[in-house]
């Protein structure tokens, strides 16, 4: 047992040692501006709070998602671009979704020059934030324009979410959208208490609004948890870092089990209502929905096909499901960041130009 | 106590499995208390009967009867006969092989009077549901096992220092290592037009893989077992450092080879009865191995494969004794045995193509890629595993090596109280950086 002992002390010695070696070689490396992928790969471990922080203070952070996606900045910048479109300014596809979609939507274009693209989307954006997108930039689209909708299999149980910085771990883009209920036949929406980036400064200063916002994630967002955002002070430590990660991991993945198998949301009754009214407002305003299902390289992810096609044919809206085109295990369809290749985008850009033909 | 947590630890999985470990309990327990009583050979011969049938009636049911369904309705209609589709939705239980040839092996044994028959209905339970091992090994002997549960329970904290440590290594082997590496694999094997670099890499980084994730499940039994008091076998001896395929076998999923061979191997008469006889069971021997992993014909391909490069092996060096660890070398020689060494991995690897392929087009299709019968574009089309994983490669085989040349698993236990603190912290550090937060199931819990 003294031996166990002594061995246990030498070994939690050699740990704090360790620890403290890392964190040491962390912040040189820091101070000297050599931002490797390790240094990389520990700050993957810290705390959202300290992300979004150091994004605010320094606009030349790597991969800083500060700024990108809030609704305001896109439904102005959105407002601008149709302003300035003449009149005959041809076909248009707005695309309301995230880089997958934009990028079918760009081949589609491509193939077929006649059209334009509009993009209104964030990264791996949920449905939620697409649909108040869709909904708020109403008197931007004109009739004729193709409208086109792109879930992303990946974030289907996001449509839970209020925002990214509360199941996108490592690059928690602090972008914010609404959670929507069932209510009666219709939804009911439940607006961020952050809603722009000008109140996402401000959170950053104001304690009290920080506790509010902070509730409200508690109440409405299913996969927001304390321990992704709070004791900064273990920040300090690599080693905690890397747990807190594998912790954080862990945790989304039950989330995601939660929302979607244990129907602790009702995200299809809900994706359907959206769709439905996408539908009807398209048509009302003669303009043509698509929505795009796409299936990500992940094997995790939800079948995104046998989940929204049957729901889909239902209520009648044209759909383009990725995996009908191209098995999605199919490696050598994607390239390194896990998007689909130009190849493969270039199949899903002649199909939705298909469904809109067919439309 | 044990007894209970094991059939909780088996029931949380299926509750309705249960009714089979019991099956194959009570079935062997009884009969082997026959045998025991028993003096005319004929009429143990007739107990034995009963239990291989119960428990290879079981797994043939769960395991090979889907299999063998699907296969003889398209050989029926591969000679032009239209046959009914038949489906049978049976579920494989986990661990069905493990503990067959466990409870199986435990009866021979008691028919050739090598061991005496248990007793003690609770202890012989516990003998064939031991939760660290159940589901996927190593397939304990009677002889070494019951002895143990025999014993009075006493915590040690030599064990459990012994136990930990064997565990860490488990579960880096297992988290870091296998399952870093497992993304690159699936995604080369799932890709339909992969280059040549991507199918060699991929070829060699299943074959770790897949020794990180059995061997790192095994060392976890064992660390778990250790800590509990008990000593469950090796099941791997640095099977890469294998310079030929009779080493290999001897190295690599050493309770299963050794189980074939004593209980398979020399049943059918072994090596007496001339060459071609000899043959003639290792390759018996060899493709019920490879069925043994589960009911598809890739498994049958590769107990072949092995069985084939036994026979040839023999024929040209014989029989030799020992599996190298641990032996004394000149330089030379060493150099020598580094190149077979090698040269052999590339045989293992083809294996393990076999093992891992999703079909036979597509073993044929990575061959040729393989060899340049079909051509590819240079290079890599998919990114490499993670960097924790390749890192962890190259500790893993410092590791191997450390036991290979000291011929002693516990090597690291003669170093300084500083250096084994020293090499206990990096472990834990390591396996919190390279850890997967994706974990995928072992790949031997199918079997």
């Amino acid at each position: 047992m003294k031996a166990t002992i002594k061995t246990l002390f030498v070994t939690l010695l050699a740990l704090i040692a360790m620890d403290v070696g890392v964190a040491y070689f962390l912040n040189w490396n820091k101070a000297n501006n050599r931002l490797g992928s390790l240094t990389n790969y520990f700050d993957f471990g810290l705390s959202v709070s300290a992300k979004i922080e150091a994004w605010a203070v320094d606009d030349g952070v790597s991969r800083n998602l500060y700024r990108v996606a809030w609704p305001q900045t896109i439904l102005r910048l959105s407002a601008q671009n149709h302003a300035l479109e003449l009149a005959d300014h041809g076909k248009t596809i707005r695309n309301y979704g995230m880089s997958f979609s934009g990028n079918i939507s760009e081949t589609a274009m491509e193939i077929d020059p006649s059209f334009s693209v509009d993009h209104h989307g964030g990264p791996a954006a949920p449905a939620n934030h697409s649909y108040m997108l869709f909904a708020a930039d109403r008197e931007n689209r004109n009739p004729g324009d193709v409208v086109v909708f792109g879930i992303l299999s990946s974030s289907v149980p996001n449509t839970a979410a209020m925002s990214n910085r509360t199941w996108m771990f490592e690059q928690p883009a602090p972008y914010t959208y609404p959670i929507y209920y069932l209510e009666g036949e219709g939804l009911r929406r439940v607006d961020p208490l952050i809603g722009t980036l000008e109140k996402q400064a401000e959170l950053e200063a104001s304690p009290g609004l920080q506790r509010a916002w902070r509730d409200q994630l508690a109440e409405h967002d299913r996969f927001y948890s304390p321990l992704m955002f709070e004791w900064r002070s273990l920040d300090r430590s690599p080693l905690v870092r890397l747990i807190r990660r594998a912790a954080t991991f862990r945790l989304l993945s039950q989330r995601d089990q939660q929302v979607l198998q244990d129907n602790e949301y009702p995200t299809l009754e809900v994706l359907r209502r959206m769709l439905v009214d996408v539908k009807n407002t398209a048509i009302q305003d003669g303009q043509i929905p698509v929505i795009l299902l796409i299936q990500t390289n992940n094997p995790s992810d939800i079948d995104l096909r046998g989940f929204l096609a049957p729901t889909l044919r239902e209520i009648e809206i044209p759909y383009v499901a990725t995996a009908d085109y191209f098995d999605p295990k199919d490696s050598s369809g994607f390239v390194g960041d896990g998007h689909y290749s130009g190849r493969v985008d270039k199949i899903f850009g002649q199909a939705l130009l298909d469904v809109i033909e067919e439309f | 106590m044990l007894l209970v947590a094991s059939y909780v630890f088996y029931g949380s999985w299926d509750w309705r499995f249960l009714s089979l470990i019991l099956a194959s309990t009570i079935v062997d327990y009884f009969v082997a208390q026959k045998m025991e009583a028993e003096p005319f050979r004929q009429r143990r011969k007739l107990l034995l009967g009963i239990s291989l049938s119960a428990n290879l009636g079981i797994l043939g049911v769960f395991k090979y009867l889907g299999f063998f369904a699907d296969s003889f309705q398209a050989l029926l209609q591969g000679i032009g006969y239209s046959a009914d589709p038949i489906t049978l939705s049976i579920i494989l239980p986990v661990g069905i092989s493990f503990y067959t040839f466990q409870t199986l092996g435990y009866s021979i044994d008691v028919y050739r009077r090598e061991i005496r028959s248990e007793s003690d209905f609770l202890n012989f339970a516990l003998f064939v549901a031991f939760f660290p091992q159940l589901v996927a090994g190593p397939i304990e002997r009677a002889k070494n096992l019951l002895p143990n549960i025999q014993l009075p329970r006493t915590l040690s904290w030599d064990a459990l220092r012994r136990g930990a440590v064997l565990c860490a290594l488990g579960l880096i082997k297992k988290i870091v290592i296998a399952d870093g590496l497992s993304p690159y694999v699936d995604s080369v094997f799932a890709s339909s037009d992969p280059t040549r670099i991507d199918v060699l890499l991929a070829v060699w980084f299943f074959a770790i893989q897949i020794y990180c994730d059995f061997s790192g499940y095994t060392d976890i039994a064992r660390g778990v077992a250790k800590a509990l008091g008990f000593n469950l076998m090796r099941n791997f001896a640095q099977p890469y450092f294998a310079a030929n395929p009779q080493e290999f076998w001897q190295r690599w999923h050493i309770s299963l080879s050794t189980w074939l061979r004593d209980y398979l191997y020399i049943s059918l008469g072994g090596n007496r009865g001339g060459r071609l006889k000899t043959s003639r069971n290792l390759m018996a021997t060899m493709l019920l191995g490879g069925l043994w992993h589960g009911a598809a014909w890739n498994f049958l391909a590769w107990g072949g494969y092995q069985g084939l490069l036994l026979v040839v092996y023999r024929g040209f060096a014989g029989r030799k004794p020992g599996s190298g660890e641990g032996e004394k070398r000149r330089f030379l020689a060493w150099v020598i045995r580094v190149l077979q060494i090698v040269i052999f991995f590339q045989f293992i690897c083809f294996g393990w193509l076999l093992f891992r392929a999703e079909s036979f087009g597509q073993i044929a299709d990575f061959t040729g890629r393989i060899v340049g019968w079909i051509d590819t574009p240079a290079g890599r089309s998919i990114s490499l595993p993670n960097f924790a994983s390749i890192l962890g490669i190259g500790v893993l085989l410092m590791w191997d090596l450390s036991v290979e040349r000291s011929g002693n698993v516990k090597f690291y236990r003669s170093l300084p109280l500083v250096f084994r603190g020293v090499m206990y912290a990096g472990m834990i550090y390591f396996f919190a950086f390279g850890g997967s937060t994706t974990t995928s199931e072992f790949i031997y819990f199918a079997f």
